[in-house]
């Protein structure tokens, strides 16, 4: 793990820019309309409340739009103060929920953001928007555009930034995350916030609520996403779990492979879909033994065909190739018994199987069938080193090593 | 093509001509660049349509509809629906013209329908009055069901023609679940014509990007939804493949229980659930030693025990998807018996769910009209007559019955033989 020291450092200079925008904001506070000031706190704290799961960890929430509201109709000084009062009473909410003080962090960025864009916006501020139509296309309407998108980029930077150093992933896989789902999905935000902007003056509260019914559809496509992708993840477990039942010894074999695989790809800087299609391969690696006939099946199982494919390699990349999801998947399985020596040019099959064939080898040799032969971690791994360069590829034997000396593979250590 | 669907087919066109002159006798906006923007995006709309399972389709058209009306007058959106109608994609796949005029129609009728709706509760529209009022709000909503009803109706009177089948099993299937998108997409619309108002295009530009990025994880969602039909089915006829007397048989199973719990009137969701877990009933059985199953003689009391296991063990594995935690309790159960003499946890008839009745039947119906190592297979009569004699015992007879009528086997039901005289054996339906 990454020194969280770093992660504190982040959210101290965070907090820190936050408590002095605030305390100047403060300062040259002026009055706005009480009634349109508590529309709008009301708007800001039900838009943080409004949150979806992100497919691949991590939340967002729709408070980047409520927030582009308040400022491109409040002056600077008061949009900034209740934004904060609107975070402070989110974050009393998320407290209640559980989490510990972390759940401020993406408020701070938020409110952070906010301080640093608002600039921007004064370039070319009409006196009040509250009682005037925006021309999107005037010097004003620009320097609404160029806030909105520089306040949308900054969320995104911030919070991918704290993400990054939370969970110890490299600065580069940090900022493959923006142009992930991430990003357009602030571009969204912020567009439906210049939006409610718009509307707001002449509909006022039912623009609020009109908006409610089109997040909530936003929200509940994002929730069947990630909820089939979680259902489909178990039931992938489920299914190796139970081909594995077939013969308790090799019984979480698939399992800690594809766990050790997934760190060992991180480590080799695999992301996204590439890595997704690892852990199923390796979580299935073995499925074609479910082929093999009869009771013959060790036997066969490491017996080659004529095309020198393992043939239960084979029959797995038969079986999982008509998924049309899975067919890459399938690839994987079909040549994770591949010599790396014996490829035409070396490494020539994909990165994901070679992978899962270092991965698989220092499972087998930790937890072979018969318990009394099981390898400590050292001993497997000179084991593999020997193998490195003709059975397994040199460079995953690396990422093997590196990722078994840091504290990334708790499982397969043990 | 039948006669009725010719009739119902001219009938549609002769109103949705009515429709069109209706819509250019009431007042517009008289913006023309406007309109034309609304009806491309409304061609947008269309275009970008996501297929859904039931092979209908969910586009935002009917806001982009519903937003033209109220920002410009009925004649915009009914000239974007007769447009709409001439997708390239439906030239590509050779539809017949008479169902592209026919869908021309039939959404011209529906937003006239809006309209008059809309009209008659007093909503005015902002092009005349300038603004939103509240009560032009409320109007809109009041007339969602309007267009919806006509829509939807259509649509599914021409499929229910077409197809020879009932209405209302095509208006369950296929339409049924998209009633509350309905509104979701009237708060759309509303909001379209809000921002029109308010900022013209410009605001309308907005509300798009908002809009695409919900439909991409929108098709995500699909795509993933259909690699999990296409995983589970494709793993679990690998797992069978192994052994020749159950081949296909939970995919058989899952085709029964399905059409018994649609039968029963089951929501679509529930549907899936039955589906899912008769499809996964027996994943606890390939833990089971393939000796013991298949068996040619009589079991002993010890493998027996094993095999009476094998619900217990499937539930445990799949006790993590949570997809199917409803369905726990049902795979767990399905070899229980109505008169508490089946195996699992000796529950009594109220106590087993009732999915789990429902995978009993199909169960048994496959098992007993496929052969076993031990015996020929039943024909398909014999078996029924043997559901039919057993129900109440060891089935639930409320389920046989949905099920003989699912199947429509109406014939073999009739036929109420005393069952067969066939000795089934005590673990008969196990294997």
């Amino acid at each position: 793990m990454r020194s969280p020291r770093r992660l504190v450092a982040f959210r101290g200079m965070l907090t820190l820019t936050v408590l002095v925008q605030l305390a100047m904001a403060v300062r040259s506070m002026r009055p706005v309309p009480l009634e349109h000031a508590a529309v709008f706190l009301l708007v800001l704290v039900g838009a943080d409340l409004l949150w979806v799961r992100l497919p691949r960890g991590g939340e967002i929430t729709a408070g980047p739009a409520a927030i582009v509201a308040t400022a491109l109709l409040f002056p600077s000084s008061p949009a900034v103060v209740m934004v904060a009062v609107a975070e402070a009473l989110s974050i009393g909410v998320r407290l209640r929920r559980g989490g510990g003080i972390a759940v401020a962090a993406p408020s701070m960025e938020r409110i952070a953001a906010l301080s640093l864009c608002l600039p921007l916006l004064e370039l070319g501020r009409p006196t009040s928007l509250l009682s005037q139509r925006v021309h999107l296309l005037s010097g004003e309407g620009l320097a609404a555009a160029s806030f909105v998108l520089a306040f949308c980029a900054c969320c995104v930077l911030l919070s991918q930034i704290g993400l990054g150093l939370s969970r110890g992933t490299s600065v580069r896989a940090t900022l493959r995350g923006l142009v992930s789902i991430v990003g357009p999905m602030y571009a969204a935000l912020g567009a439906l916030g210049a939006l409610y902007a718009v509307v707001y003056p002449s509909m006022g509260l039912w623009a609020a609520a009109l908006l409610l019914g089109v997040l909530l559809v936003i929200r509940h496509s994002f929730n069947l996403y990630t909820e089939v992708r979680i259902n489909y993840e178990q039931t992938l477990r489920a299914l190796a779990e139970a081909i594995e039942a077939q013969d308790p010894p090799t019984s979480g074999h698939g399992e800690r492979t594809a766990e050790l695989a997934l760190v060992i790809g991180r480590e080799l800087g695999m992301h996204g879909t590439a890595l997704e299609n690892l852990t199923y391969a390796a979580l299935l690696h073995d499925i074609g033994k479910l082929a093999t006939p009869g009771d013959s099946l060790d036997a066969l199982m490491d017996a080659r065909d004529a095309e020198g494919d393992v043939y239960h390699a084979r029959r797995g990349a038969e079986i999982l190739g008509q998924v049309e999801y899975l067919k890459q998947t399938a690839e994987l399985v079909r040549h994770h018994h591949d010599a790396y020596l014996a490829s035409p040019t070396r490494g020539g099959s994909p990165l994901g199987a070679r992978v899962i064939a270092v991965a698989s080898r220092y499972d087998s040799l930790t937890h072979p069938d018969d318990p009394s032969a099981a390898l400590g971690s050292p001993a497997a791994l000179r084991r593999i080193r020997g193998e490195a360069g003709s059975l397994l590829d040199p460079k995953v034997v690396r990422a093997l090593e590196v990722v078994l000396r840091s504290d990334r593979v708790r499982l397969a250590k043990s | 093509m039948n006669r009725p669907t010719r009739g119902f087919l001219l009938l549609t066109y002769l109103l949705g001509i009515l429709a069109v002159v209706y819509a250019f006798a009431e007042p517009w906006g008289e913006r023309a660049a406007d309109a034309v923007v609304f009806v491309l995006l409304g061609f947008l709309a269309e275009w970008l349509a996501v297929r859904l399972p039931g092979g209908s389709y969910s586009s935002v058209t009917f806001a982009v509809h519903l937003g033209a009306m109220l920002a410009l007058g009925v004649r915009v959106p009914v000239v974007s629906a007769i447009i709409n109608a001439f997708q390239p994609a439906d030239f590509a796949a050779r539809k017949p013209v008479r169902w592209i005029l026919f869908n021309a129609a039939q959404t011209a009728i529906a937003n006239v329908a809006v309209y008059l709706a809309f009209s008659a509760l007093g909503g005015v529209a902002t092009f005349a009055s300038g603004t939103l009022s509240v009560r032009t709000i409320l109007a809109v909503l009041a007339s969602v069901p309007a267009g919806f009803l006509v829509n939807a109706g259509l649509v599914s009177l021409s499929i229910a023609l077409e197809e020879q089948t009932s209405v209302v099993r095509v208006w369950q299937r296929g339409f049924r679940w998209l009633v509350p998108g309905y509104f979701a997409l009237a708060a759309l619309g509303v909001l379209l014509a809000a921002s029109y108002t308010a900022a013209r295009l410009a605001g309308v530009l907005l509300l798009i990007a908002p809009l695409l990025i919900a439909r991409q994880v929108f098709v995500l969602y699909l795509q993933r939804r259909t690699a999990y039909y296409q995983t589970v089915h494709s793993l679990v006829a690998a797992i069978e493949a192994k052994d020749p007397y159950t081949r296909g048989h939970s995919e058989r199973v899952a085709d029964y229980a399905v059409r018994t719990a649609e039968e029963l009137g089951f929501d679509a969701e529930a549907v899936e659930k039955v589906r899912f877990a008769a499809l996964l009933h027996d994943l606890g059985k390939i833990a089971v030693d393939r000796r013991i199953l298949n068996k040619p003689a009589k079991l002993t009391d010890e493998e027996y025990a094993v095999v009476k296991e094998h619900p217990e063990l499937g539930a445990r594995i799949l006790g993590r998807i949570s997809f199917l935690k409803d369905s726990i309790p049902a795979i767990r159960a399905h070899h229980e018996r109505p008169d508490g003499h089946g195996y699992g946890r000796g529950l009594g008839s109220d106590e087993i769910p009732r999915v789990a009745k429902v995978l009993a039947v199909a169960d048994g119906f496959d098992a007993m009209t496929s052969a076993r190592p031990y015996r020929a297979a039943l024909s398909v009569e014999e078996a029924v007559a043997e559901l039919l004699a057993n129900s109440g015992d060891q089935f639930d007879s409320h389920v046989v019955r949905a099920f003989a009528n699912a199947l429509g086997l109406h014939g073999a039901v009739a036929t109420e033989a005393a069952g067969t005289g066939a000795q089934l054996r005590l673990d008969e339906v196990a294997t």
